[in-house]
């Protein structure tokens, strides 16, 4: 098993690697000269030229590559233009309250996801499943700013009972974390209902029926881990949704992430931020991926003895 | 263990994990409160009270940088004059002159000869003494064209600045009446000729002045804080800390104040003020509307080359309406370059809402089917800017001028707004410009052709010779009356010319929380702390807490 | 009974899929006929009575700029759904053309492919297309293009695995042994068999390809005023949420009941197509 997780992680590094050159070449496909780019457009010319000698600007394009890959290994981003701090620290400041909110939103969407979605197929056609199954339909249609800015109105404007916005609290946290689980769980409670039906409709659980075992042993023991394998892809898709949702999630609360800082970068046409912060949650999601891989290895016994 | 069991067991874990993660999480992301003060008697008093008070203000943008001489906006050169100090002060509501860093002034007849009795005892945060060799170095400084600061032009008509000795300097100039309130006049802030010596052109991060406040830290996004400085020379601080944020989204400010996250606001939509009015933890705090906001014309660009073609836009603004709806009625619309409590006022306007006399010039001009154009402006700066500038768009596009818009962050658009004419992009700005000396001379100096970007601030590149002429000699002379003819002359020219739609004059609405006292705004958006204190925040604030029940309820809109 | 008419039937049992259909016809005829269904001019600014609540003059309301909000959101209906089913339209294209050379050719076209869809995708879909329209600039037809890359792996990966096991079976086997051509194989063997996953993968994408323009819009990335596109519109009446709630409330209730609409029908025609359920 080991082995396998060591080749799996081997073989996301060409994939990390052009990923990253996909970022380093966004700034080379905006028109403009990229040394004033990245130094702001009434920088000091002795600002300039010192950038164009660290990014390696003056030297043909897979060169320039390099150059970036060095840079972003020795964790030196660039600097921002906005506010003349290296990139990096300004990603430092604003990295722990993203993964915060994710973490909560995402542990919190999977076990709701799951429990929703095991509590419904094991019940199918009934009036719990389709209540559930039409919220989630619902909660799959709404958009993600919609629910928060109802979510504000209701809880912050008229009720007074939560902050609107920021950071300070764990008061602040409710909200955004409420809005992001309301667009994650959804897709994952269709997804697990769905895959339990199609395992619960297999020969093996009618059989493993008739001879007697108990529903709950059977749902848990044998359909849930059969079950889970597609549902760790869909929970690794939602991984995707759960930072696209974050992005707009932090806009909409004034959460001060990475999401906000990357939104606000793009309006300030502060493009060594923008290449940062799209790095980061490039390599984010990689792992992520990574780590649902070798959750596989963990639950599908097929790979466990490969 | 069987599958059943190990799944329930992982599900209390991982429960417990989720526990301990949201636990730490909110130790370290929740901002240190005030340490609650041991109970005293009355919470109204006269006298500053012993525990450490905050002042949190917040504003819709930051200051680009702390550096005086070259940052822009008044609302950060207000705070930058919490940490430097002008030669002279102005009252809050009279805008009389008052003294500072100088403690009295001579003026020749001829109003050429200036000479300032400076303060003594005075020093710098890094210990450097305050004297005329520091007026010297910062004065020089503001002119200095490799510094590069955009009001240069404003400050044209110092000709020398000599030190006569220690604590006396005397500053010659070409004849100007008005002279002394530029030195009240943001850009002029005294800064520490040691520290810039020795740090060079970054000294601003970490700034220090003769001011009431020490510079603590200034984190770009995120907030500036300032420490009350115990050894300044004049009434001694009653805040302890202030600590300003920007807030871009106007909604997002005022729910963090009526949250009471920020005890000041700067801009609040006029449509949240009869809210506001009803919250009894907030009040309204009334300021002057003295700031000209305007969309500037780059008259060296395309159709806008056509004077008939600004004219025309002009007429196809409603300016009333605008007024009405947007700012319910609180703005006044402009009727001249400057505002009416400016001396050198003359009432040249306004254009009056006229559709179909703008299409005509238009078609005069050559330009019957319109054209195309893109209004670009920063965010977050301006009163209900993006909805004037919207507005804006549907009204020329009503009379057949396509209109894009380009919303940038504030800082990047005053990026643009300084390029030079052979680099700039500007078609349409949509800005203002304070009348912050409440006197034409600095107001009408953004018209004359020395104030080009990025001499200046207006990317218009305006240029009338004859404009030109009259400003230099109402510059120098020192009759009143005759000062204001040729003002009156000079408005009615650039009136015509229309190198800018002419809009209205911004109201000035900031909102404060009660336990915030005598904390004002001065007409030209600098706050004004001098004598302000805050009442101490007791166990009512308890936002580290989780809020389940409605501890306190929100007044209903 | 044909297999056509079978699948209808199972359609048309589905009383949630049914619902959706006769909203989305609702939504495509406002598409068609804005013109003539917008009781006011969508941009047409009326600043003297902005703000207005609704009433008998404005069903809706009026929003900032006192534009009718019911009009503004017939209009907007029309941007959604042309920019949905363009960037779908587009993202289909591309995405077959690439994922059934892969799944049929096989070898290294499969491997290259599948590296290519696996670097694309290690970018969440919503920050793929926020780095797009970060460098191509705001605006609607970037944004449409921005939503219609992001959308072009899912394609490949479907069609790939569709074409990779519908290769290997029987009457395509039989075909190759016969002499038939690729192309011949393609178009008349396996394509027409391809059809039905990627249909209803379409409908839901054109679902997701909306909520991702309004989201680019809200933030102020998409579609640029005054156009009345429906994400652009919650984005400009925020600021009024707490005096003017219907500007915010309408057009996010619109996202909201035609994507609902569209992931029904997704939903019924999976079902639908589906062999087996009953």
């Amino acid at each position: 098993m080991l082995r396998y997780a060591l080749r799996r992680i081997l073989m996301t590094i060409p994939t990390v690697l052009v990923a990253s050159a996909i970022v380093f070449l966004m700034l080379r496909f905006i028109p403009g000269d990229p040394a004033l780019l990245m130094a702001g457009e009434d920088a000091n010319p002795e600002v300039v030229q010192s950038l164009r000698r660290q990014w390696g600007l003056e030297e043909p394009l897979p060169i320039q590559y390099l150059v970036f890959l060095k840079n972003v290994f020795e964790g030196n981003f660039g600097f921002s233009i906005r506010s003349g701090l290296p990139v990096s620290y300004e990603i430092s400041l604003r990295l722990p309250h993203t993964i915060l909110l994710s973490l909560i939103a995402m542990t919190l969407s999977i076990a709701l996801g799951l429990f929703v979605g095991i509590v419904s197929s094991t019940r199918p056609y009934s009036l719990v499943d389709n209540v559930s199954m039409f919220f989630a339909l619902v909660g799959v249609s709404a958009p993600v700013f919609w629910t928060g800015l109802m979510l504000m109105w209701v809880f912050a404007v008229k009720l007074g009972w939560l902050p609107a916005v920021g950071v300070g609290s764990l008061a602040h946290l409710v909200l955004p974390s409420i809005t992001l689980i309301g667009f994650t769980t959804p897709v994952l409670a269709r997804q697990t209902r769905s895959c339990m039906l199609e395992v619960l409709r297999q020969d093996y659980v009618r059989t493993a029926r008739s001879k007697g075992l108990s529903e709950r042993a059977i749902v848990y023991g044998h359909a849930v881990r059969n079950a889970l394998i597609p549902v760790i892809t869909v929970a690794g898709i939602s991984f995707g949704r759960l930072l696209g949702g974050s992005i707009i999630t932090e806009s909409v609360f004034a959460y001060p992430g990475i999401g906000k800082l990357l939104i606000d970068g793009i309006f300030a046409r502060d493009y060594p931020i923008i290449q940062g912060v799209v790095l980061v949650y490039a390599l984010v999601f990689t792992l992520l991926n990574i780590l649902v891989d070798l959750t596989y290895v963990y639950v599908d016994p097929r790979i466990h003895y490969e | 263990m069987t599958t059943t069991e190990k799944k329930s067991n992982m599900k209390y874990i991982g429960l417990g994990v989720v526990i301990l993660i949201v636990l730490v999480g909110a130790y370290f992301l929740t901002t240190p409160q005030p340490t609650p003060p041991t109970p005293t008697t009355a919470t109204t008093r006269t006298t500053a009270p012993a525990a450490p008070t905050t002042l949190t203000i917040s504003m819709g943008m930051e200051p680009p940088t702390l550096d005086p001489q070259k940052c822009t906006g008044m609302p950060n050169l207000g705070i930058i004059r919490l940490i430097t100090e002008t030669l002279v002060d102005a009252h809050y509501q009279t805008g009389e002159l008052l003294p500072n860093l100088v403690e009295r002034w001579d003026s020749s007849p001829d109003a050429t000869t200036w000479t300032l009795y400076l303060r003594q005892g005075v020093k710098f945060h890094d210990g450097t003494p305050f004297n005329a060799t520091a007026v010297k170095f910062t004065l020089e400084r503001v002119l200095d064209p490799k510094v590069g600061g955009a009001t240069a032009s404003a400050y044209s008509m110092i000709k020398s600045i000599e030190i006569k000795d220690t604590y006396t300097a005397v500053i010659k100039t070409t004849p100007n009446a008005p002279f002394m309130r530029l030195l009240w006049y943001g850009p002029s802030a005294i800064v520490s000729p040691t520290q810039v010596q020795k740090l060079g052109a970054d000294f601003a991060k970490q700034l220090v002045g003769t001011g009431p406040y020490k510079l603590v830290e200034h984190v770009r996004g995120s907030h500036i804080k300032l420490v009350a400085n115990k050894d300044y020379w004049g009434e001694k601080p009653k805040i302890d800390t202030i600590i300003v944020k920007p807030i871009t989204e106007a909604g997002a400010r005022l729910m963090a104040l009526e949250a009471g996250e920020v005890d000041f606001v700067y801009a609040v939509p006029p449509a949240d003020i009869p809210r506001l009015e009803k919250n009894p933890n907030v009040r309204m705090v009334p300021g002057m509307p003295t700031r000209a906001m305007h969309a500037m014309l780059n008259t060296k660009w395309g159709p806008l080359q056509d004077k008939r073609v600004r004219q025309a836009l002009n007429y196809a603004v409603d300016k009333n309406v605008i007024n009405e709806r947007i700012f319910r009625g609180r703005a006044e619309v402009m009727d001249s370059l400057i505002n009416n409590r400016s001396f050198g006022y003359f009432k040249a306007g306004p254009y009056p809402y006229d559709p179909a006399k703008a299409k005509q010039l238009l078609k005069e001009a050559g330009y019957p089917d319109g054209f195309e154009v893109t209004i670009r402006y920063g965010k977050g700066r301006w009163l209900m800017g993006d909805e004037v500038v919207e507005a804006l768009q549907s009204y020329l596009t009503a009379v057949g001028v396509k209109a894009k818009i380009e919303a940038l962050e504030w800082a990047a658009n005053q990026a643009k707004n300084a390029l030079p004419v052979e680099k700039t992009d500007a078609q349409i700005s949509f800005g203002g410009l304070g009348g912050v000396t409440l006197d034409a001379d600095r107001s009408l100096n953004e018209l004359t052709k020395a104030a080009w970007p990025p001499q200046g601030l207006e990317p218009m590149f305006y240029e009338n010779s004859k404009y030109d002429e009259l400003y230099f000699l109402a510059r120098v002379t020192i009759d009143v009356e005759k000062r204001k003819q040729l003002y009156k002359e000079a408005i009615q020219i650039a009136w015509e010319d229309a190198p800018r739609i002419f809009l209205y004059f911004e109201p000035q609405l900031y909102a404060a929380r009660k336990t915030v006292h005598d904390v004002y705004v001065r007409h030209d958006e600098t706050i004004w702390v001098k004598a302000s204190w805050v009442e101490v925040k007791g166990a009512s604030k308890a936002a580290s807490l989780f809020q389940l029940l409605p501890i306190w309820k929100k007044d209903p809109p | 009974m044909s297999q056509r008419k079978l699948i209808y039937l199972k359609f048309k049992r589905n009383r949630l899929a049914v619902v959706g259909s006769i909203l989305l016809s609702s939504f495509v005829i406002c598409a068609i006929f804005a013109d003539y269904l917008a009781p006011y001019d969508p941009l047409q600014a009326d600043l003297a009575d902005n703000l207005a609540p609704p009433s008998s003059a404005h069903i809706l309301g009026t929003d900032e700029l006192g534009r009718d909000v019911l009009s503004r959101i017939i209009h907007g209906a029309r941007i959604s759904l042309r920019l949905g089913v363009i960037s779908v339209g587009t993202a289909l294209v591309f995405g077959v053309i690439i994922g059934a050379s892969a799944g049929y050719y096989g070898g290294t076209l499969d491997q290259v492919t599948m590296r290519a869809v696996d670097i694309v995708l290690s970018f969440p879909t919503m920050l793929m297309a926020i780095m797009i329209v970060a460098i191509l600039g705001p605006g609607l037809t970037n944004a449409m293009l921005a939503v219609g890359i992001s959308l072009i792996p899912e394609y490949t990966r479907l069609t790939r695995s569709t074409f990779l096991y519908l290769r290997e079976l029987d009457f395509v086997q039989a075909a190759k042994m016969v002499g038939a051509s690729d192309a011949r194989i393609i178009f008349r063997h396996i394509l027409p068999n391809s059809v039905s996953p990627l249909i209803v993968q379409s409908t839901l994408n054109i679902a997701t390809a909306i909520l991702s323009a309004a989201a680019l819009g809200f933030l102020g990335l998409g579609a640029q005023p005054p156009l009345p596109e429906w994400g652009a519109m919650l984005s400009r009446g925020r600021i009024y949420l707490m005096v003017a709630f219907h500007v915010t409330l309408y057009p996010g209730l619109a996202i909201v009941i035609s994507v609902l609409s569209l992931n029904m029908i997704g939903d019924g025609l999976r079902d639908a197509l589906d062999p087996r359920m009953t």
